[in-house]
């Protein structure tokens, strides 16, 4: 599913150039589900945001389902990260001005299905992750289980085949922080390949695989379990 | 699916208006006023604009003008009907005038009576209520009026065939009434028929073409002719009689004649429209607007960090940055029409005092609604689109990593933008004050520079026949009363209308046109008149008028002559020949726009058209009394009306003080806009330095040292519009004031006081927002962060 060759990415800043990733080779098969850890600015998050087309790399390639993806128009991004990518954040993301509701819809909005179609994923969705009963009220009404809960049901909305987590459970307290990751596991278990980056332990114990970053490259690899 | 997304957008965009309440009232509200404003503005220009464009003939009609005047004597009108067949219709208007009526018990006065020949209806298109156009005022002693002095004389009974006694002289016959020409370049209340002015007139020379100048003299020209040629025509005919003071005869379009401002004599019948105003109201109206629309694009652009997440958000789900751009262009369009509805509201409100300060009458009637409404929508989809367009690029423009990690709000471009929209708001506002007090400046200087006349305490009376008849009587009564000093008899005072001779010849030079004035030997004492060389008038005169002349000191340079005392005076307009007796010094006789035009003074009891009468200080109100009861006792049937001297002559700048109220109220406005747009844009970026602002503190810095740190941030920029504004102001102020023939110059003291103003103002509105920064708990903003 992911293949990634020497990829890297350079941050200039002024006349300061900083090199976040240096040259990863990655292979991630479709169904997998992969946990990256490393310490804060290993680049990590600077790895899932090249996997997810939300940054473009300075060297390297990177192939997505078979395609070379590494120096698409962001337009072509944007459609490859509508069809087949969903993204879970460490702040949730949710847009403060549209309801739980509107936030799950956005995906389908921009994927263009009709509005019965989208009325019931979005509500077989919402039930599914137990927050149904939230649909109207906005972000800042409800508690941190119930917005990352909303974020993921907006990550899986459109069915995608991969899911970028970015410390899916940072913000949120352990009980919460099981929830959500049983919800990924189940994900993982019905064919999503998930990479997932975390500083738990916990958490990692939870993937089929664990990458190790320091310094913008992969340093060690845990096998499978 | 675009509408799908627009619905979605449209319900984000109103959910985050009604949360930002503050950034809405400043960015919506500031667009509403701004438009409110415009729309106010463009509406009064669009209506000064099309002055006599309702008539249908427009692009035949000319006035007729000759040898630097506007009016002609009365034989020329009858010349152009008979002999020239390229002319279509020929009509003379007399001088505006104001008519004492009386019908019955009801007793007023007119205002805006001209006499007129019929085929000014042929000419003009007026709109006849009652009667008929063809036969209105064909027949001596007619009368046409207005639908609004139909009204105010009859109240709603009919006022066809009725009679209306005028000045206690003539009776004239209602015929016709016409909706009210508002817009027309001539103030018309009533219409009389010009074959009674001959009648109430016998001195009135209808044949001759020497003097009588005094006729605005219309033409509409056959179909296919050319101005050109028959101006050619009228030159050779006048030339071919041996009348050559026509012999420079102009046609000049009507479509221009509104706002046509040369120094043409007698052109004061009309109103004069002022193409600079229009000029400036156009300017305002666009400068509001562009206030009003940079406050927007600053706040949302200061908006955008806070939404930068949702950009960063949208465009990881799949949104391209078109779409984005529609979305925040949408919100912006929302915002505009929100505005545009509560502009409609405000104009609605504001149109009586608008009308008040600019002397306007717009209204907003059914019929142009239509106009109106797509006129609007279209305003705020430029507006919208506009201040807009340059937020939806700022916004939509970040890629998502970058977004999602908030680091493009980091960077410098658009504060530097933020700060010059500041600086452009300011500099454009400051430009309008420092105008504004030069405008200001000088009305006060014209008001209050020497007239080289006295005018303190001068009442001042419109003859009528009684009043005439019996002058001397008149004058001894009044100056039987203690607190009554002075009074004297003359044709016209300064301030109003003077008389012109078209050919008078003084010295053996032949004048064009002099500027003339019959007045007593007292009018000389009564003003305080002082003579250069030679004597006053040596005796009054009586009845008719003597062979003394007096003449001011422009008309003595005119001359070239080493003493004009002596000179002969022919060709006289009066028919009296005689000499020039004496060279008063010059007096201001018109508006301080103007020269001192050259003056001839003259004796002519039968021209007297106006008393003066001087009140000695403490007696004013008694001593009106007296001549009120002196007057109802000796012309009961004529109006008792009176006005000051200082009064009439000030009156001439109206024009002066309209453009003083539109400005001040203007420029008043544009500083409000741009302080609120500071504030807005300071409470916000004081947000976002609260984080600074802890750690000064912890690190040891006072709450003033900071607040001064904020405030002085700012006014650096307001220092910098004014440097901009400087010049600007400079060369606008300049050119103005060179509009005018006296003018105090242009001194210093309206650049530093609008400076010292704008720096008040802004550092007023930052040190709010800077102060409850300053005093905020730094641990609390910490935590925050």
């Amino acid at each position: 599913m992911i293949v990634t060759d020497q990829l890297r990415k350079v941050y200039y800043t002024d006349e300061v150039a900083t090199t976040a990733l240096d040259g990863v080779n990655l292979q991630v098969d479709g169904g997998e589900f992969v946990a990256v850890m490393g310490p804060s600015g290993c680049g990590k998050s600077t790895l899932l945001n090249l996997l997810g087309l939300l940054d473009t790399a300075t060297g390297g390639t990177y192939h997505l389902a078979g395609q070379d993806v590494t120096h698409f128009a962001e337009r072509r991004r944007a459609r490859m990260r509508k069809r087949s990518i969903g993204f879970v954040f460490q702040s949730f993301n949710l847009i403060d001005d549209l309801t739980v509701f509107e936030n799950v819809e956005l995906p389908l909005l921009y994927l263009g299905v009709p509005r019965a179609e989208r009325r019931t994923r979005v509500e077989r969705v919402l039930n599914e992750f137990q927050i149904l009963h939230r649909r109207n009220h906005f972000p800042q009404q409800l508690s941190g289980g119930q917005q990352q809960r909303a974020a993921v049901a907006r990550a899986v909305i459109a069915a995608p085949k991969l899911i970028l987590a970015d410390e899916p459970t940072g913000n949120l307290d352990s009980a919460h922080g099981q929830e959500v990751m049983d919800i990924l596991e189940s994900l993982n278990r019905g064919g999503t390949t998930i990479i997932m980056v975390t500083h738990s332990a916990a958490c990692a114990d939870r993937a089929n695989r664990v990458l190790h970053l320091l310094d913008g490259s992969v340093v060690a690899e845990e096998p499978q379990r | 699916m675009a509408r799908v997304m627009i619905y979605a957008s449209l319900k984000a965009a109103w959910r985050r208006l009604t949360r930002h309440k503050l950034y809405a009232c400043i960015g919506v509200g500031g667009l509403a006023v701004a438009m409110a404003t415009s729309t106010l503005l463009l509406l009064f220009v669009r209506q000064e604009m099309t002055v006599d464009h309702g008539n249908q003939k427009l692009d035949r009609i000319y006035r007729v003008e000759s040898n630097g005047s506007a009016v002609m004597p009365p034989a020329v009108g009858r010349d152009l009907a008979s002999q020239f067949p390229q002319i279509e219709s020929v009509a003379r208007l007399s001088y505006g005038e104001n008519l004492d009526y009386r019908v019955g018990e009801k007793r007023g006065s007119t205002g805006g009576f001209f006499w007129a020949d019929p085929a000014l209806f042929s000419i003009f298109t007026f709109r006849f209520l009652q009667g008929e156009a063809s036969t209105a005022l064909t027949r001596p002693h007619s009368l046409v009026l207005t639908e609004s002095l139909a009204e105010r004389i009859f109240g709603n009974r009919s006022p066809m065939g009725r009679v209306v006694r005028c000045d206690d002289m003539v009776d004239l016959t209602v015929t016709g009434v016409i909706a009210d020409p508002r817009q027309m370049h001539v103030s018309i209340q009533a219409l009389g028929s010009f074959s009674t002015l001959l009648e109430v007139y016998p001195g009135l020379k209808a044949e001759q073409y020497e003097d009588e100048w005094a006729y605005p003299t219309y033409v509409a020209l056959a179909r296919g002719q050319r101005p050109g040629d028959l101006e050619g025509a009228i030159d050779r005919y006048y030339v071919s009689h041996g009348i050559h003071g026509l012999s420079t005869v102009h046609l000049r379009p009507l479509a221009g004649l509104y706002f046509y401002s040369g120094p043409l004599l007698g052109d004061t019948y009309r109103r004069h429209g002022d193409h600079d105003l229009q000029v400036v109201l156009v300017a305002i109206a666009v400068f509001v607007l562009f206030l009003a629309a940079t406050n927007y694009v600053n706040l949302a652009t200061a908006l955008a960090t806070e939404r930068e997440k949702e950009v960063g958000v949208r465009k990881a789900l799949g949104a391209h940055r078109g779409q984005l751009v529609a979305q925040f262009l949408g919100e912006s369009l929302l915002a505009s029409l929100l505005a545009m509805l509560g502009a409609g509201a405000m104009v609605e409100l504001l149109l009586s005092p608008f009308n008040n300060v600019l002397h306007g009458h717009l209204s907003l009637g059914l019929a142009g609604l239509p106009l109106l409404t797509v006129s609007a929508l279209g305003l705020a989809a430029v507006v919208g689109s506009i201040s807009g367009i340059y937020p939806a690029l700022v916004l939509s423009r970040p890629a998502p990593a970058a977004a999602l990690r908030g680091e493009s709000s980091r960077g410098r471009k658009g504060a530097i933008l933020r700060r010059g929209f500041i600086v452009v708001q300011f500099a454009i506002s400051i430009t309008l004050l420092i105008v504004t007090l030069v405008v200001l400046s000088q009305t006060r200087f014209m008001r209050g520079r020497g007239t080289g006349f006295t005018s303190d305490r001068v009442v001042v009376l419109q003859l009528n026949r009684e009043i005439k008849r019996h002058r001397e009587a008149f004058r001894q009564e009044l100056l039987g009363y203690p607190g009554i000093s002075k009074v004297a008899y003359s044709c016209r005072v300064p301030g109003e209308n003077l008389w012109t001779w078209g050919a008078v010849t003084i010295g053996g030079k032949k004048l064009p046109h002099v500027f003339v004035d019959a007045v007593e030997p007292d009018y000389l004492d009564l003003m305080d008149l002082k003579i250069a060389s030679g004597r006053g008038f040596s005796r009054r005169s009586e009845e008719g008028g003597t062979d003394e002349y007096l003449i001011n000191e422009t008309l003595a340079r005119m001359l070239g002559l080493d003493d004009p005392v002596g000179s002969a005076v022919v060709d006289t307009g009066n028919g009296d020949d005689g000499r020039v007796v004496g060279v008063v010094r010059d007096f201001h006789v018109a508006s301080l726009r103007h020269a001192i035009p050259p003056l001839l003074l003259y004796q002519h009891p039968g021209s007297y058209g106006r008393v003066s009468i001087a009140i000695d200080p403490g007696h004013e109100a008694d001593a009106l009394r007296h001549i009120q009861s002196v007057w109802e006792e000796m012309a009961p049937e004529f109006l008792f009306r009176y006005d000051f001297l200082d009064r009439i002559f000030n009156r001439q700048y109206q024009e002066e003080a309209r453009l003083t109220h539109v400005l001040t109220y203007f420029t008043a406005l544009a500083m409000l806009i741009a302080c609120v747009g500071l504030f807005g844009l300071a409470s916000f970026l004081t947000l976002t330095r609260t984080k600074e602002v802890a750690i000064r503190k912890i690190a040891g810095a006072t709450a003033s040292g900071i607040a001064l740190l904020f405030v002085g941030d700012f006014l650096r920029w307001v220092l910098l519009a004014n440097l901009i504004a400087w010049p600007a102001a400079f060369l606008l102020g300049r050119r103005w004031l060179e509009g005018y023939a006296y003018h105090g110059g242009l001194s210093a003291l309206p650049f530093v006081s609008a400076t010292l103003l704008s720096l008040i103002l802004a550092a007023a509105t930052v040190s709010i927002q800077a102060i409850r920064a300053a005093t905020g708990n730094p641990v609390e903003s910490l935590r925050w962060e």
